[in-house]
C-alpha cells in the first residue's frame, strides 16, 4: 500500500516527537541562555537531578517490563526519614545507607509480589503502597515538618572529587553500570524479553517472577540510595519529601524513548531523558515561572510524553502492517 | 371526569409550590432574625457584655483549638504550652484538632468544636480569608473565637500574633546594617529574597515589611525572588541556581526557619559558606526563631533570625480564656496583641539565651 506524503510526515512527527522537543529546547537554551552550558551550571544541574536520575534507572527497568511504580516518591520520603532516624541513633552515615536501602528493597519486593505474583495492576498496587509508605514516614517524622541535620551528615551529598560532587559521580557510574547490564548481560536481555512477551519467556524456561522480583529489588535499592543522597544534600528531610517525583521519572524515561507498554527503550535514552527533564526544571526556575504555571507545565509535559509514546507505538504498528500488506 | 382530575393535579402542584416557597421564606426570615438577634448581642463593642454563649453554663470550661497543622516547631511550642498550663487557667477540658493545612477540614473542625460544646474556640487559620465566614457564624452563636499566630480577616473576640510586618522590617534593617558594616558589595549589596507561599497572611506581611525597609536603603538591590512554596528542595535548588548565575549575591533572606538548612547546604555545596568577616561571606537572614536557625547562628552558619515570641502566645491566649470564664471581657471585639519579634544575631544570642527569651533553644 502506497504511503502518502502527509502520512509520512505524520509518521515522522509521531516517532520523533521527543527528539523534536529536545532540538527545540536546545535551540531555546542556546538563544536565551548561553550561560546554561557553563561547566559550573552543568555540575549544579547534575547535582540537582541526582536523586531523580538514580530513581529513573529503576523506573526505566520497570517500564521496560510494562510496569509503573507510583510509590517511588513515597519510598524516597521513607528512605529519607529512616536515614535521619538511624543517623540520630548511630551517627554513622553508612549504617543509614544500609538501613535505608534495606527498607526500600523490602517495600519494592512487596510491590513485586503484589504485581508480578498476585497480578494486581501496577498502578493500583503501587498507589496503595504509596499511601502506606507516606503514612509510615509521617508517623516516623512525628510532629516535625522539617528535620535539619548537622553538617557531618551532609558528607555523602556534598563531598567533592575533582570539583564534582560524589553524588553526581555515583549517578554517572550507576548509569554506566546499568547501560552495560541492560545491553550485555543475560539479565538485561531477559528484562527486554519479558517486557515484550512474558508468556513466551515463561514457556521458554525463563523464571519470569524471579526476574521481575530482581527488577523491583534493584529499583528499591536505587530509591534507598537516592533517599540518602537527597537528605544528605538538602541537610534534612521535610514532610512529604519526594511527592510527585515518580511522574518526573516516568516523563524522563518516556522522553528517553522507553515505551510504557514495555519491551522497548534503553538506558542511554533514559539518561537523555533525565538531562532534558532536569534542564527543563532548571529553566523554569531560572525564568521564575509561577508555581501554579509550573504545575500546569509539568502536567502538560507528562501528557505530551505519554501521548507521544502512544502515537509512536501506533505509528510503528501501522508501518508494520503496511509492510505486511506490501 | 378527566378534566376534574387534571384540574385537581394542577391545583395540587400549585399548592405544593406555594407551600415550599412559604417554607423557604420562613426559614430565611428566621435566619435573618436569628442573625440579627445574635449580631446585636455578640458585638460587645458597645455594650461590653457578650451574647449568651449557649455552651457556657454546662459546668465544664471547655476550650477547642483548631490548628492549621501541628508539624511546625513553633506550633509544638505553643501546643506544649497549652497542654502544660491549661488547668492553671481554669480550663477543664482542652480539645486540639489539626487540619493538615486543609481549609475545608478546618471549617468542619470548627463546627465540630461548636457541636462538642466548646465554650471558646481558638483558631490558627489555614487561610485567613477562608476561615472568616465560619468564624462569623460561630461568633454569631455567642461563642467567642480567638485567633493565634495567624489572623482571620473578620472581627474576632481576640487575636494574638506577631507583628509580622514589623519583624520583616526589623530583619531587613538588620541585614542592611550588617552588610553596610561589613563593607559588602562595593556599594551595591545584592539580596536574594526567597518567597514562601504567599497564601499565608503572615508571609505576605513579612515580605511587605522587608520590601518597605529595603526601599529605604540605597546600597541594597534585590536580584531575585524565587518562589520556594514551603519546600526545602525548592529552596535548595533556588539558591544553587541563583548563585550559579551570580556568585556575588551578598544576602539571602528566607521567610521561615525551616528553610535555613537548605540555604546553608546549598551554599556549602557551592563552596560559598564562609564565616562572618571573611571575604565572600553571605548573610543569611530568616524569621521564626527555630532551633535550627539559632543553633546555626551559634555555629556561625547563618547570621540573623527575627524570633517570634511563640512562647508568649500560649499564656496570653490562656489568660484571655481565663478572663472570659471569670466574666472579664475584652473592651472591644477584634482586640489584638501584636507581639514584636527579637532580632537575634551572633552578638546578642548568648545574652538572649541566658534570659530565656529564645523559645527555640534553652
Amino acid at each position: 500500500m502506497k504511503v502518502s506524503v502527509g502520512q509520512k510526515i505524520r509518521g515522522f512527527l509521531f516517532k520523533n516527537a521527543v527528539a523534536i522537543l529536545l532540538c527545540g529546547l536546545l535551540c531555546f537554551i542556546l538563544i536565551r541562555m548561553p550561560s546554561f552550558f557553563r561547566p559550573q551550571n552543568l555540575v549544579s544541574l547534575a547535582s540537582e537531578g541526582c536523586s531523580f536520575g538514580i530513581m529513573t534507572i529503576g523506573m526505566t527497568m520497570l517500564m521496560l517490563n510494562g510496569y509503573i511504580d507510583i510509590s517511588m516518591g513515597a519510598q524516597l520520603y521513607l528512605a529519607g526519614v529512616i536515614t535521619i532516624k538511624i543517623y540520630q541513633m548511630t551517627g554513622n552515615i553508612w549504617v543509614c545507607l544500609i538501613g535505608s536501602m534495606a527498607a526500600t528493597v523490602c517495600v519494592s519486593l512487596c510491590n513485586g509480589v503484589l504485581i508480578a505474583k498476585i497480578g494486581i495492576p501496577s498502578m493500583i498496587a503501587t498507589l496503595a503502597v504509596k499511601n502506606v509508605c507516606k503514612g509510615i514516614s509521617s508517623l516516623m517524622i512525628g510532629k516535625e515538618s522539617v528535620i535539619s541535620m548537622p553538617p557531618e551528615f551532609t558528607m555523602l551529598g556534598r563531598y567533592k572529587l575533582w570539583g564534582i560532587p560524589i553524588s553526581v559521580i555515583s549517578l554517572g557510574v550507576l548509569f554506566l553500570i546499568f547501560i552495560v547490564i541492560m545491553k550485555r548481560t543475560r539479565f538485561g536481555h531477559y528484562v527486554y524479553a519479558i517486557g515484550d512477551n512474558a508468556d513466551a519467556c515463561q514457556a521458554s524456561g525463563i523464571n519470569v517472577f524471579l526476574t521481575r522480583e530482581i527488577i523491583f529489588a534493584v529499583s528499591g535499592a536505587l530509591i534507598g540510595y537516592a533517599g540518602v543522597i537527597n537528605v544528605s544534600r538538602l541537610g534534612g528531610a521535610q514532610f512529604n519529601l519526594g511527592e510527585g517525583m515518580e511522574f518526573s521519572c516516568v516523563a524522563a524515561a518516556v522522553v528517553g524513548g522507553v515505551s510504557m507498554t514495555g519491551g522497548r527503550g534503553n538506558m542511554l535514552g533514559a539518561v537523555m531523558g533525565v538531562i532534558i527533564i532536569a534542564a527543563l526544571d532548571q529553566l523554569l526556575r531560572l525564568f521564575s515561572v509561577s508555581n501554579y504555571l509550573y504545575d500546569v507545565f509539568w502536567g502538560a509535559i507528562v501528557l505530551f510524553t505519554v501521548s507521544a509514546d502512544i502515537l509512536k507505538n501506533y505509528e510503528i504498528k501501522r508501518e508494520r502492517e503496511n509492510k505486511k500488506t506490501c | 371526569m378527566k378534566r376534574t382530575k387534571k384540574a385537581a393535579r394542577i391545583t395540587g402542584a400549585l399548592l405544593l409550590t406555594l407551600a415550599m416557597a412559604a417554607q423557604v421564606t420562613a426559614c430565611q426570615s428566621k435566619g435573618n432574625e436569628g442573625a440579627g438577634e445574635a449580631a446585636a448581642g455578640s458585638y460587645i463593642a458597645e455594650s461590653g457584655m457578650p451574647a449568651e454563649n449557649p455552651n457556657l453554663n454546662d459546668g465544664v470550661n471547655r476550650v477547642g483549638i483548631a490548628y492549621s497543622n501541628l508539624a511546625a516547631e513553633a506550633t509544638q511550642v505553643l501546643i506544649a504550652n497549652y497542654e502544660e498550663h491549661y488547668k492553671e487557667y481554669g480550663i477543664d477540658e482542652l480539645i486540639i484538632l489539626q487540619a493538615e493545612n486543609n481549609l475545608q477540614t478546618q471549617i468542619e473542625q470548627v463546627m465540630d468544636l461548636v457541636n462538642q460544646k466548646c465554650d471558646i474556640i481558638i483558631v490558627n487559620a489555614v487561610d485567613s480569608d477562608g476561615l472568616a465566614e465560619v468564624c462569623d457564624q460561630v461568633m454569631a452563636k455567642g461563642i467567642p473565637v480567638m485567633a493565634v499566630d495567624r489572623p482571620v480577616f473578620t472581627d474576632l473576640y481576640y487575636t494574638c500574633m506577631s507583628n509580622n510586618y514589623e519583624i520583616g522590617r526589623d530583619v531587613a534593617r538588620a541585614f542592611c546594617m550588617m552588610s553596610y558594616e561589613e563593607g559588602m558589595g562595593d556599594g551595591a549589596v545584592k539580596v536574594l529574597k526567597c518567597v514562601n507561599g504567599t497564601t499565608s497572611a503572615a508571609v505576605r506581611d513579612r515580605l511587605a515589611g522587608v520590601d518597605d525597609e529595603l526601599a529605604l536603603w540605597s546600597h541594597v538591590r534585590m536580584v531575585g525572588e524565587p518562589s520556594i512554596e514551603f519546600d526545602i528542595e525548592k529552596t535548595y535548588n533556588a539558591v544553587i541556581d541563583a548563585f550559579t548565575a551570580d556568585p556575588d549575591i551578598d544576602v539571602v533572606y528566607v521567610s521561615g526557619g525551616n528553610y535555613v538548612a537548605p540555604v546553608v547546604s546549598a551554599l556549602d555545596e557551592l563552596g560559598l559558606l564562609k564565616p562572618y568577616g571573611e571575604e565572600g561571606h553571605v548573610i543569611i537572614a530568616s524569621i521564626d526563631g527555630t532551633a535550627t536557625e539559632l543553633n546555626g547562628i551559634l555555629a556561625g552558619q547563618n547570621d540573623i533570625s527575627g524570633v517570634q515570641r511563640f512562647d508568649l502566645f500560649g499564656s496570653k491566649i490562656l489568660e484571655a480564656c481565663q478572663n472570659y470564664f471569670n466574666g472579664i471581657y475584652v473592651d472591644s471585639y477584634n482586640d489584638e496583641d501584636l507581639e514584636p519579634g527579637i532580632i537575634t544575631t551572633p552578638w546578642n544570642i548568648e545574652n538572649l539565651k541566658a534570659k530565656n527569651m529564645l523559645w527555640g533553644i534553652h
